[in-house]
Order: C-alpha cells, then structure tokens, then sequence
C-alpha cells in the first residue's frame, strides 16, 4: 500500500474508533440521521429504476 | 428522539407481560460497540412463550398488543414510532442464550437491552450473509470482542469450524 494510502486508512480508522467511543444515545442519534438521509434519497424520483432498452436502441 | 420512544413501547409491553425478555440485535445493536451505520429497521429478539393451554407460541399478542395503540403492520414490521421493528423469536439455542445474556444499558433514561459482541458475532457467523461477515470484520477489527469469551460461545454452538474458516479466508494477515 502506498504512503498515502496507509495515512487515508490510519484516518478513516481514527474517526471509526471515534464514532465507536461516542455514548450509545449520541450513536442512535447518528443512526436517525443516517435513515433519514436514505429515506429522502430512495423516495428521490430519479432513483426509480428504469425499463432496460431495447437491443441497439442505445 | 424517536428511538428512545419506540425503545419506551416495547419496555411498556414488557411490563404488560406481553413479551418476556428482550435484546436488541442487528445494526442497532452492533452500534452499541462499533460506529453507527445506517439501517432502516430495528431488530428485537424476544422470548416469546406458547400461552397457557397451548403449544406454539405466537407473536399475536404483540401484534395486537401494538396495533392497539395505532401502530401499524408493514410486511413483516411494527412501525412503533416512526421505526420500522422486526420481532423475532429465538431461532434456536445460540439466540435463547444471547437474550438471556443481553446487556442491560440505556438510552437517555430508557432501559432497553442488547446482545453482547461476541452473541452478536456468533449470530452473524451462525447466518452467513455477505453483511454478516462484513459485520464480524468490524468487531474483529474495532478490538471489542473478548476473544475468550467469543471461542467458549463458539465452542458451545459447534461454530468453531465455521469461524476458522471465516478467520483463514478473512482475518489471515490482518493485525
């Protein structure tokens, strides 16, 4: 892995270890937000799923 | 917030002796020991017992019980405030084990119960699915599991097998 690579990972294992040693109340909180944000974006109309093409309609 | 209410109902249904006890599994309860990740449902493990006089048991009761109070049925969910809930029984004795020793915690005032890591892990070794094994990988890596206490569950399931071969595929290297 390269030198920047490793910094990236050791980062992103810091801020996990951050979120973890947050008090449970605070972490739920987080959840909340979190399924909100999935919520708003699933019932975004762009997401529907489209009808595949036709063969050598593209 | 409205998980601490949802948490509030199903401590109210306890106390009503609708269900006996409870643990909170799945992603709200790996949030418990790892950093939150989003889900959209709450999984609630109970010890649901047959009624007097009769054989199997039934989540029934629960169902009545909720809807009752102006919660709605979707699919296979509760929704009890604003969260969907999934009530599930033991599916054998790993889950009848990991309910009877849930961790007893709260949330802002609420006391409600969760599995331990290493029920939690077990399960999800138990169930096998690719977000199973990708949970596991948080516990091993986050270093919250009492790797003791983890074999003697595995031992006691007849699991350990299972786990080498999750440890040589996936935790082989990893320090």
């Amino acid at each position: 892995m390269s030198k920047d690579l490793s910094k990236i990972e050791e980062s992103k294992r810091q801020m996990r270890r951050r979120l973890a040693a947050l008090p449970f109340a605070e972490k739920l909180r987080i959840v909340e937000e979190l399924r909100e944000r999935s919520l708003i974006l699933a019932a975004n109309p762009l997401r529907r799923r489209q009808k595949p093409r036709a063969a050598g309609k593209e | 917030m409205k998980l601490k209410q949802t948490l509030a109902i199903i401590n109210q249904m306890q106390a009503a002796g609708i269900i006996g006890r409870y643990a909170i599994g799945g992603a709200v309860g790996a949030t418990f020991y790892l950093e939150p990740a989003a889900t959209v449902d709450v999984d609630v493990f109970v010890d649901i017992h047959a009624p007097p006089g009769q054989l199997i048991a039934t989540p029934k009761p629960i169902y009545d019980y909720l809807t009752a109070r102006g919660c709605k049925a979707e699919g296979e969910y509760l929704v009890i405030e604003g969260w969907p809930v999934q009530f599930l029984p033991p599916t054998g004795p790993l889950v009848e084990e990991a309910i009877a020793g849930a961790r007893e915690t709260d949330v802002e005032g609420e006391r409600t119960y969760v599995f331990s890591a290493e029920h939690l892990v077990a399960i999800a070794l138990q169930t096998g699915r690719a977000k199973d094994k990708a949970r596991i990988l948080q516990f091993a890596k986050a270093g919250v599991l009492d790797q003791q206490r983890l074999k003697a569950i595995l031992k006691r399931h007849r699991l350990v097998d299972r786990w080498e071969r999750f440890e040589r595929q996936f935790l082989d290297g990893e320090s």
